[in-house]
């Protein structure tokens, strides 16, 4: 098991940039995940680790071992990994004894040690009954595990995941998440896993990092990430769906009041822990849909509402959306349209007036990315 | 790869690949032939473009190339498309039919040609005279005949090039554009000509250099009808005069090499790049479209492709080669027998059979090398091994022959090989390395960059990974490379022409000369023995694919009852 820093690292294909300055800290032990949009560097960024990739600068060590640093390079055998492919890259010549015993050979365990290894990491993900199977005669499912055993069978210090689950359906997907999530459990060992898949993020990690265009835009725990994302882009990619902005009218340690054209009161926000504001500030507010929810309008109501709270702001259905068990509107507020989420049925159709009421402590002042 | 195998590599690179042809650069300018002194001079440009006769078989090369571009291209894309789009019957046997044009060596289809045409004689005019048609409607001398017979052969280079784009083309970007509204004729012309139009258009190139440099099928059948041309040039310029003219010849040789080159960069700059996205290959199945009646139409164009490409050259140079006189219809062995007691033959045979396996083993390791190291390498580096590697074929064998020549005989070390074997094998190896790098290439692009990937993180070292993975995963391509490369040194009449001596011949010479003193019988008995070593190599071949196989299942049989019985006990 080993700490993998990195320090600066940059890589261009031609006069494309692709990964820029990037700096991470992985503790041992671990489990890491790389999160972004399609494009921002990810693969690239794993692949430097993996040994793969020559970066155009920066800087890698993993257990205190420079492995990549101006003329220095040590070549991916020599890393100590175990990586696990998008498309498996299980070898078609080799059965899946052969193909899980090969880092095994490589590394000159004694014969006896690497059958029992092998049967061991083939035990580990349930496929010890098909070693002697030709790869080719495998589910993809099953393929997947061939190359998860093969990456864990020799104990490396570093294990490397990219997008592994991706060619897998939803339900064999969800499945090998859990089974994922209780090996790193058992095993321990420090891993990076790259991924596009919010859910897998979230469920599997330690830590997300969340990239864009190469560079990162925040780092934490899924509950940070989730919960107080820093900017825009983030509280995006986490799934939050109505973003306003406005004007800071006043602030103390923990919330914000914003103001926000077309709203009849200024809205209380929470403050995101990575930043203070100052009255007279442009803010973004991020909300999420479900945090949004509609009430019948009432003139009455409606008119009463004139504290800072943030009930009966009176909107119109634009649009309505039948999602099962849950119903999606686009409301109108002024010239904003916010997206609300409730649970079935549908309660409002195409032009109704509605009170739109926003749930305590869910608005966030966030960055604009 | 240590630092300094990279540049070692390149030096050999270039001593095999580009020495020749700069050597051709430099004989043009000289005034005295290979390995004497003399001055540098502008005489053999001059003798040679002061000519008329030079610009006339200039002529003629143009126009063969262009035809040939057309004529083999419009065969291939009609071959690739029945393949990938129709579902007549016969489509099956295209693709083997195509293996077997493609490695057999053109000295076979000008030899078989020539007698198939021969007026009265041949068995084509023969069938025609059977049936009250005159017996000499059919004559194959001259360029119409030479246009024909190496399209005949050439068309099928192209359509290795073509099934894979056509095959990989998906039929939903057709059926896209026929919801989007447009016709049937519209898609074709605005979704598939398009989509395949950098595909063809690459090929047509390649078919129009192959028309330019082409030189046994003009050899020996167009010549036999007037028709010259440069490379037939060439080859008269140093055969025919006393002393031989090498600085016309490397004169002449200089104007294809330039124009091979520029054609080549066009292909690259145009093309390539494009040829890679073209076609999406994700989720793609061919499934043919049912085109009722056409089949038969379909069905008949490779019926008579299969009689004129195939099945009558071999009728024909097996009848011919049991006749005492061609068109005696009197069937012996006596050729064959002739043959054996010929002092000269059994040693030619044997020195065939070594260069054959030996130049071709080498050959393969050579691109196989190459194509390992270019798979790692820089785009730049990755270009100049492939440039250096289709060199050869811009200076194909005639040219080659003649770099060789000054090569060998200008730069002192080499000097002591002139008129070893050693020579012809270097030669022949040159020759043949753009067929074999093409094999091996095609093979390597099936391997993914991951299975490498995933080796190297698993702890194999570079080289390990290269040996253990890619080239364990090709070796049943790199097997049949190896046969077609060595068959098509086996046949190669271009190199040992020039370079090989009486005391080293080599078969294809041995058969040329047969034919070119009339004794055209002897010829295609000779040339019969050549065709049934290839294709013993070829049974061969496939029978240890078969045993390798079944030992394959056996041992994954064999692994799995161990397994089973300890749980069953
Ligand atoms: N070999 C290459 N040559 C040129 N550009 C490349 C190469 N590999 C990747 N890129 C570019 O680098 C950028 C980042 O690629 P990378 O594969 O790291 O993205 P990613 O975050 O893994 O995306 P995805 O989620 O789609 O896998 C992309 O814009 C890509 O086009
Ligand atoms: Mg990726």
């Amino acid at each position: 098991m080993a700490a993998v820093t990195i320090r600066g690292l940059t890589k261009r294909y031609g006069d494309n940039t692709v990964v820029e300055g990037l700096d991470l800290d992985i503790a041992d032990g671990e489990f890491l995940t790389l999160l972004g949009p399609s494009g921002c560097g990810k693969t690239t960024t794993l692949r430097c680790v993996a040994g793969l990739e020559k970066p155009d600068a920066g800087e890698i060590s993993i257990d205190g071992r420079v492995v990549v640093s101006g003329r220095t390079f040590v070549p991916p055998e020599k890393r100590d990994a175990g990586m696990v492919f998008q498309s498996y890259a299980l070898w078609p010549h080799m059965t899946v004894r052969s193909n899980v015993a090969y880092p095994l050979k490589m590394r000159r365990r004694p014969r006896a040690e690497i059958t029992s290894a092998v049967l061991e990491a083939l035990e580990m993900v349930g496929l010890d009954h098909l070693a002697d199977r030709s790869v080719g005669a495998l589910s993809g499912g099953q393929q997947q595990r061939v190359a998860l055993a093969r990456a864990l069978v020799a104990r490396p210090s570093l294990l490397l995941f990219d997008e592994p689950l991706s060619n897998l359906d939803a339900k064999l997907r969800a499945s090998m998440r859990t089974e994922l999530h209780a090996m790193h459990e058992r095993v321990g060992t420090t891993s990076i896993y790259v991924t596009h898949d919010q859910i897998e993020a979230l469920t599997l990690s330690d830590r997300i990092v969340v990239m864009q265009h190469g560079a990162i835009h925040q780092i934490g725990t899924p509950e940070e990430i989730y919960a107080d994302p820093v900017d825009r882009f983030v509280a995006d990619f986490v799934g939050f769906e109505n973003f306003l902005t406005g004007i800071v009218v006043d602030v103390d340690t923990w919330t914000s009041v914003v103001k926000v054209d077309g709203f009849p009161t200024a809205l209380l926000a929470r403050s995101s822990k990575h930043r203070t504001f100052d009255p007279g500030d442009d803010v973004t507010l991020a909300l999420r849909a479900n945090n949004v929810t509609l009430t019948d309008f009432n003139a009455a109501s409606a008119a009463t509402s004139t504290s800072a709270g943030t009930d009966g702001i009176p909107a119109t259905v634009t649009g309505v959306a039948y999602l099962g068990d849950q119903v999606e509107y686009q409301v109108k507020v002024g010239a904003h349209t916010l997206k609300s989420r409730m649970s079935s049925p549908v309660r409002w159709a195409e032009g109704d007036q509605v009170a739109v009421v926003l749930q305590q402590d869910s608005l966030l002042v966030v960055k604009e990315s | 790869m240590t630092r300094l195998a990279k540049p070692a590599l390149i030096v050999f690179v270039l001593m095999m690949y580009v020495l020749p042809l700069a050597m051709v650069l430099y004989g043009a300018f000289r005034t005295a032939a290979p390995g004497l002194p003399g001055a540098l001079t502008l005489a053999g440009f001059a003798e040679a473009f002061s000519d008329r006769r030079t610009y006339e078989t200039l002529g003629s090369s143009l126009w063969l190339a262009v035809m040939t571009g057309i004529g083999a291209t419009g065969l291939a894309v009609v071959f690739a498309w029945i393949v990938s789009r129709t579902n007549a019957a016969l489509r099956k046997v295209i693709t083997p039919l195509m293996v077997v044009v493609l490695a057999t060596p053109p000295l076979f289809f000008s030899l078989s040609w020539n007698l198939l045409g021969t007026p009265e004689f041949g068995l084509l005019n023969q069938l025609l005279g059977s049936i009250g048609l005159p017996g000499d409607l059919v004559s194959v001398g001259g360029g119409w005949g030479t246009w024909f017979v190496l399209s005949l052969k050439v068309c099928s280079l192209g359509y290795f090039i073509l099934i894979g784009p056509f095959l990989a083309m998906d039929r939903r970007l057709e059926e896209a554009s026929l919801i989007s509204g447009a016709s049937r004729l519209g898609t074709f012309a605005r979704i598939n000509v398009p989509v395949m139009a950098p595909a063809v258009l690459g090929v047509f190139i390649i078919n129009f250099i192959i028309g330019l440099i082409a030189f046994e099928i003009p050899l020996i059948v167009g010549r036999a009808g007037g028709f010259e041309v440069l490379s037939t040039q060439i080859y008269a310029f140093v055969t025919n005069e006393t002393p031989p003219n090498y600085a016309a010849a490397s004169a002449l040789a200089l104007l294809f090499v330039v124009a091979v080159v520029v054609l080549v960069a066009i292909k690259w700059r145009l093309l390539d790049r494009r040829q890679f996205t073209t076609v999406s290959g994700k989720g793609a199945k061919p499934e043919p479209w049912d085109i009722g009646r056409w089949t038969w139409a379909c069905n008949g164009f490779v019926a008579g492709y299969a009689l004129l490409a195939f099945v009558l050259p071999v009728v024909q140079i097996v009848l011919g080669s049991l006749q005492p006189l061609f068109g005696v219809n009197d069937f012996s062995l006596t050729n064959y027998e002739a043959l054996f007691a010929d002092p000269v033959v059994l040693p030619a045979l044997g020195n065939t059979l070594v260069l054959a396996l030996v130049g071709g083993l080498l050959a393969v390791a050579i691109s196989l090398l190459l194509g390992v190291v270019g798979r790692h390498g820089s785009i730049r580096m990755r270009r100049t091994l492939e440039l250096a590697t289709w060199l050869p074929w811009a200076a194909h064998g005639i040219i080659l022959g003649l770099g060789l020549v000054w090569a060998f005989l200008t730069v002192p070390f080499l000097r002591g090989l002139f008129g070893t074997v050693w020579i012809v094998l270097i030669g022949l190896i040159i020759a043949s390395t753009p067929v074999a790098s093409r094999t091996v290439d095609a093979a390597l692009a099936q391997v993914g960059k991951e299975l490498e990937e995933s080796a190297r993180v698993s702890g194999a070292s570079q080289l390990r990974t290269s040996l253990g993975i890619v080239t364990r995963l090709i070796l049943p391509a790199c097997g049949a490379a190896w046969l077609i490369t060595g068959i098509q040194i086996a046949g190669n009449l271009e190199v040992p022409i020039l370079l090989s001596l009486p005391t080293n011949e080599t078969v294809a010479v041995m058969v040329f000369q047969f034919n070119s003193q009339g004794q055209t019988t002897q010829a295609a008995a000779l040339f019969c023995i050549v065709l049934a070593a290839a294709a013993a190599g070829g049974l061969l071949h496939l029978a240890i694919r078969g045993v390798a196989r079944s030992v394959a299942h056996l041992k994954i049989g064999e692994a799995k009852s161990w397994r089973l019985s300890p749980s069953e006990a």
